[in-house]
């Protein structure tokens, strides 16, 4: 079951882009992504001298014809690319002010398996803490993966770093995966999360998602209680003009500094504001930033 | 100077609640909010300030709901403006004179002239006067019903119309003046006043008409119906005469065309009977007789030559089947023998004093004493002649000598229209007049003739024989019986044939009357209500429940006092009793306030619904960043 935003016009856009990867991954099933392997395939690759063994079949007849010596000709094998996508489930993507950050994260979540399921890919989607699906194979099973994103229920935090270790374990082969996230989480944890999926050679993406209450978490007040929706932990503060101005340096520094890490580690990633437009993003952003072509 | 207070001031302690409500809501807002956050990472910096008690910096909608909260608390505790305000009454005199043409214009009359007075007098006046303006014609009429604003008060001019009667100026002048509710008196009127001298400050006349001018007009002066049966056979077969009499109050010799016409039920239109053309020296008085048998007549005066500047008193409508009520004559005589049978307009009945005492009359019954009075006064309209000596009513005393007559009461109904020479009776008797009677004849022994009333009847006591009615043959003592019957039947109306107006027709005619609707005059065409009476000169037509059953009422106006121009009438101004001080009359203000808080929202929903950013900034519950 799709959300009502994919229509057949969207859907018909993203049949036309397909997932990047820079580095090669060797699948296990025929599929649509070019893989190292040679082998049959569309996509011839070169000629090499025939050796003891090799099929007569696959002589190029031509090329002895014009130089009366025995080459074989080489194809690239189209095999499938393991896409795994994982979505930040904790409490923080379901608080009261980001109701439809959680939306989003789904939104991208599914177009992104959507084009990878229509170029014949493997997608498994990955809920850490709360549910890992089986891998999905076929367009048809688009509509049970968004089903299943529309049951999910929020998890507490303490479960997300261990359960995107245990999701990077369960991965048989490496392939790419994309981290759909807030990010707003302490450094530390940031880099756990990223090293347990490199760990696994996973080429990784990092997508963030943040919510109006994530820009502006207060209103100007005297004094309030701002209750974390991860932890419970409550704090009493008061905020004026100037110290929301600081809220949204302090802000801008986690995401600058994340964008910095992330980069280092040769992570791709791209954030979205729930009040832009998530077609954009997903038709005209992630191109752009290479996590499509 | 303008003081406030309020209707309900004890309402007013909802203010310092509503203040106080107000605040604490929006510190509530402020201060113990609870807000889920994504993460508090960035906001563990953020210590919590000790709220200011000091100082409250309330948004801009703080401002806007405490004004709202105020206005409506005021509105509810009835806020009013009170101010020392002068109280003025002003009496429009709207009797039928001055709906005489002003001699220099085409159009206007004297009445317009007055009401224009009356507006430049309003615009005179300042914001602390209070008007109350009145009409005198038919009676006193409060036309806004209490003290008014100027303003309000020329709008209730446009309702000003002149009246087809005299008016009651002067008691109307006498119950304002006395009350003592008004400061000032202003009257505008075509009258000439008589001051007492401590009036002059709070009582004013503003005399409209041209004083100078000559004030040239003609009028029918009466209209009659005599059945052929007092007029002998010599009208063939007429049912009656119509006679019109024209006078001229004017100074000069006045041409005119008088036409008689009679109407013809099946087309609803008038014909004419007869036409006459005369020339009517200076104050003059000329009549026209003309046979008829038509069921009603309308007779019509044009002048040829000469200004005729009152052409209200130029129609007027007679009806031959309008029935009087029964007159009981009781009497040792027949109403064959006195004659009263050629009276073919009246229907009368005989009672021998011997029976009067077993006689139960019906209310609308009129009574004739003939040489006999009962012992007490009858509940019925009376007409006395010629009482006993000893008698249980009057004082009276029979003489036999010579009478001399030496007062005449000219203005009075019953004489106003003879010139009876000099009485010299056989019988004679005359009277002591009682109280509630008005002196009509005096003679050099006594009171001859009195009219008065007592709970509500009329009794006229006649100290002389004037029976047998003879007709013709005795024109002068005829055409007086006849007004003593008609005065007594239609009550004041002059002559038979139709009411004056603002009179009633009998009980028994008008009472099972479903519908009138007036045949001509000026509301020609239209219905009149049972219940409003008959304002205006005109045919009316009477319908009854059964549909083949009508009567024709005819209505006339004639007042030579009205009608005579040159003569203005006086009024004699009461001592006005001076309101003692100033009235502080309040003015609500709820509506003033219920309107701006309506506006003040109105303008709230259009800015919110605005794409102003600034607008939404200032209705925001958020204080601008």
């Amino acid at each position: 079951m799709l959300p009502a935003e994919f229509s057949p016009a969207y859907l018909r856009q993203l049949e036309m882009l397909n997932i990047r990867s820079r580095r090669s991954f060797l699948g296990t099933r025929q599929g649509g992504y070019i893989s190292p392997k040679k082998g049959h395939g569309m996509e011839f690759s070169d000629f090499r001298k025939y050796e003891l063994g090799d099929s007569p079949r696959d002589i190029d007849w031509g090329v002895y014809a014009r130089t009366n010596r025995l080459y074989i000709k080489r194809f690239q094998e189209e095999q499938e690319l393991g896409v795994t996508i994982i979505i930040d489930t904790t409490s923080s993507m379901h608080s009261a002010g980001n109701k439809n950050k959680w939306d989003a994260a789904v939104h991208i979540a599914l177009s992104l398996a959507y084009i990878a399921l229509a170029k014949q890919n493997k997608v498994k989607l990955a809920l850490p803490g709360y549910l890992d699906l089986p891998p999905a194979f076929g367009l048809r099973s688009i509509h049970r993966l968004g089903k299943q994103l529309l049951e999910v229920k929020p998890v507490g935090y303490n479960l997300l770093i261990e359960g995107v270790r245990r999701t990077a374990s369960s991965l048989a082969s490496p392939g790419v995966a994309i981290l759909i996230s807030d990010f707003l989480m302490p450094f530390g944890d940031i880099e756990k999360i990223i090293n347990s999926l490199m760990a696994k050679n996973l080429e990784i993406s990092a997508l963030q998602v943040l919510g109006p209450a994530d820009l502006l978490p207060i209103e100007q007040t005297e004094a309030a209680i701002a209750v974390d929706s991860e932890s419970g932990e409550e704090l009493e503060l008061s905020m004026d003009a100037s110290e929301i101005e600081h809220y949204n340096y302090l802000l801008k520094e986690h995401i600058r500094i994340l964008r910095l890490f992330l980069a280092q580690k040769r992570i791709a990633f791209s954030s979205l504001r729930t009040d832009q437009s998530i077609v954009d993003f997903v038709i005209r952003e992630l191109p752009r930033t290479g996590l499509l072509k | 100077m303008f003081s406030f207070g309020f209707f309900s001031p004890w309402l007013l302690t909802l203010l310092p609640l509503g203040l106080a409500a107000l605040v604490y809501i929006y510190k509530q807002r402020n201060t113990t909010k609870r807000v889920q956050v994504s993460t508090l990472l960035f906001l563990k910096g953020f210590s919590k300030r000790a709220p200011s008690r000091s100082k409250f910096s309330p948004p801009p909608r703080f401002f806007f709901e405490l004004a709202l909260i105020s206005l409506l608390i005021l509105a509810a505790s009835g806020l009013y403006r009170s101010g020392p305000s002068q109280t003025i009454a002003i009496l429009i005199d709207n009797s039928f004179s001055m709906s005489a043409l002003e001699a220099d214009t085409d159009q206007s009359t004297v009445l317009d002239r007055a009401i224009e007075g009356v507006k430049q007098e309003l615009l005179k006046m300042g914001s602390d006067v209070l008007v109350e303006l009145f009409t005198t014609a038919p009676s006193l009429l409060s036309l806004t019903s209490s003290v008014v604003s100027a303003a309000e008060a020329e709008r209730a001019l446009q309702r000003v119309a002149a009246s087809f009667s005299a008016g009651e100026i002067e008691s109307g002048l006498q119950r304002l003046a006395s009350g003592g509710a008004y400061n000032q008196i202003i009257v505008f009127s075509d009258r000439t006043a008589i001051y007492p001298e401590r009036a002059k400050d709070s009582i004013s006349f503003r005399q409209m008409g041209r004083l100078a001018q000559m004030r040239s007009n003609v009028a029918i002066e009466n209209v009659s119906f005599e059945p052929a049966a007092e007029v002998g056979a010599e009208l063939g077969q007429a049912l009656g005469y119509v006679t019109a009499t024209v006078r001229s109050f004017s100074e000069e010799e006045i041409s005119l065309k008088i036409l008689v016409e009679s109407f013809d039920p099946g087309s609803g239109s008038f014909a004419i009977i007869s036409s006459q053309e005369a020339s009517l020296p200076p104050f003059a008085q000329t009549s026209i007789q003309a046979a008829g048998s038509a069921r009603a007549y309308r007779v019509l005066l044009t002048s040829l030559k000469g200004a005729d500047l009152l052409p209200g008193d130029n129609s007027a409508w007679l009806s031959s089947e309008v029935d009087g009520r029964t007159v009981i004559l009781v009497s040792e005589f027949t109403p064959a023998e006195l004659g009263l049978l050629r009276l073919g307009n009246f229907s009368f009945k005989h009672i021998p004093p011997a029976s009067y005492l077993g006689y139960s009359p019906a209310a609308e019954d009129v009574f004739i004493f003939h040489r006999f009075v009962p012992k007490e006064f009858p509940d019925s309209d009376s007409l006395f002649i010629l009482p006993p000596e000893r008698n249980s009513l009057f004082v009276t005393r029979h003489v036999r000598q010579k009478l001399d007559l030496t007062h005449w009461q000219e203005n009075h109904p019953l004489l106003s229209y003879l010139n009876l020479p000099l009485l010299s009776p056989l019988q004679a008797a005359v009277f002591t007049p009682p109280e509630w009677g008005q002196e009509l004849i005096r003679v050099n022994e006594g009171t001859l003739l009195f009219e008065g009333k007592r709970a509500g009847k009329t009794y006229i006591a006649l100290g002389m024989e004037i029976f047998p009615y003879e007709g013709k043959s005795s024109p002068l003592l005829s055409v007086f019986t006849l007004n003593l019957l008609r005065f007594l039947n239609q009550n004041l109306s002059l002559s038979s044939g139709f009411i004056s107006t603002y009179g009633s027709l009998p009980e028994q005619l008008i009472g099972p009357a479903t519908s009138i609707v007036a045949i001509d005059g000026q509301l020609a065409g239209q219905k009149v209500a049972l219940s409003s009476g008959f304002g205006l000169p005109g045919l009316y037509k009477l319908n009854y429940s059964d549909r083949l059953s009508e009567k024709l009422a005819a209505v006339n106006f004639f007042d030579p006092l009205e009608s005579n121009l040159n003569q203005r009438r006086t009024v004699t101004v009461p001592e006005m009793n001076l309101a003692t001080e100033l009235k502080h009359e309040p003015i609500s203000l709820i509506k003033l306030l219920s309107l701006l808080v309506l506006a003040l929202i109105f303008i709230e929903l259009i800015f919110s619904a605005a794409v102003s950013s600034k607008a939404r900034q200032f209705f925001s519950l958020r204080r601008p960043v």
